[in-house]
């Protein structure tokens, strides 16, 4: 996916309407906004929590949970952090269970993934050594850097609609994409240089 | 300009065009500054490494899978529209009962604490009759005639409750499933 192609995560007029008509409790539209943002999400949920099983877990729960609360939802304020800020909290409670005995902090000092993203042989073996080169240095981002890579590189989310979505002052996402741009930046620069 | 406020700038630019004299102004710091080159660096190599990134398909249609489990969750209300309904009209029936004094055999009146709220509600309308008697005097006259139509409002709304949920639900079960 193009991240230039999503720049302006900003809500569009049709969106709008849907939005506002599965507030009222329609069904019909709230299927729609999740045919429309399924993909987007499933993406992000499958970098953070590592393999596509549980993505989709994650995923389904997630709008299951924002179909429940849609009724705290605001109309007017842009629908996708929202969305992305439930399916978020959903992946953290998801790495916190699976490392249950290991604290989110000490994994995110450490920079461990959690799952391990590269597990179909097959697929691997496709995959050109740049892109794995890209996939793993993005899996080894500890999960803060990656959600605010994902969000702003992935999803092409402005600043303060990451803020919203990780619940994050806006100057803790600067500092999170400084860094977590900087890291990726020491691993991939001789990959990639030619390339830009 | 100090940094700060180039990185504002980069960050900037990565969500639309700067105008002509911020961009003039970010390539002349750029061209005196290795820490915001390095920045500028970091975020075009981001960019890249995402342009590379797969963008994977859901293993399974997560839509219909959502959909599903949704009208699940929906198809409960109509039970629990009758289960108030039911509770509302019990309620409406005991405080008529209890009100207006039906007579009713000793063990009904003992077990359903009829004897006691009747007591309590004569003794609060003798307390306040100065001011409410002509209110309790037309509530009395139309006992007769309200406490049906109470019991029976409760009972339709249940049944309109009921007819709604189930049509909503048969329209939207379905939608956006794929065989």
């Amino acid at each position: 996916m193009h991240p230039v192609a999503l720049r302006g995560a900003e809500t569009h007029p049709q969106e709008k309407l849907l939005v506002s008509r599965a507030v009222r409790g329609d069904q019909r539209a709230f299927n729609s906004l999740v045919e429309s943002y399924q993909r987007r999400l499933f993406n992000y949920c499958f970098r953070m929590v590592g393999n596509a099983e549980d993505a989709c877990d994650v995923t389904q729960e997630a709008f299951v949970k924002a179909w429940r609360n849609i009724g705290q939802f605001r109309v007017g304020e842009p629908f996708l952090p929202w969305l992305f800020r439930i399916a978020h909290n959903l992946c953290v409670d998801h790495l916190r269970r699976r490392n249950d005995n290991l604290s989110l902090d000490v994994e995110i000092e450490e920079g461990r993934e959690p799952g391990d993203s590269r597990s179909n042989p097959e697929t691997e073996a496709q995959e050109s050594e740049t892109r794995r080169a890209i996939e793993a240095a993005i899996a080894d981002l500890p999960p803060k850097y990656r959600a605010v890579m994902m969000l702003r590189h992935g999803q092409g989310m402005s600043l303060e609609e990451i803020a919203e979505s990780l619940s994050l002052p806006c100057n803790t996402v600067k500092v999170h994409l400084h860094r977590a741009r900087e890291q990726m930046r020491s691993r991939l620069k001789p990959l990639l240089e030619t390339t830009i | 300009m100090n940094c700060d406020r180039i990185g504002m700038l980069l960050e900037r630019r990565w969500d639309g065009p700067l105008t002509e004299m911020e961009e003039r102004m970010v390539q002349d710091h750029l061209s005196r500054c290795a820490a915001c080159r390095e920045e500028e660096e970091a975020i075009r190599l981001a960019d890249v490494a995402f342009l590379d990134l797969a963008d994977l398909e859901p293993p399974v249609n997560i839509a219909a899978a959502v959909a599903q489990r949704i009208a699940l969750e929906t198809t409960v209300e109509p039970r629990r529209a009758w289960f108030w309904a039911l509770i509302a009209a019990i309620t409406a029936a005991w405080s008529a009962v209890a009100h207006y004094g039906i007579t009713l055999p000793s063990w009904v009146c003992d077990s359903l604490c009829i004897r006691v709220a009747h007591t309590a509600v004569a003794s609060w309308a003798d307390s306040v009759s100065w001011w409410l008697n002509p209110l309790t005097t037309a509530l009395r006259a139309a006992g007769p005639i309200l406490v049906p139509i109470l019991i029976l409002s409760a009972v339709l709304n249940g049944v309109l409750l009921t007819v709604w949920l189930t049509r909503r639900n048969a329209g939207s079960r379905g939608f956006g499933v794929k065989s």
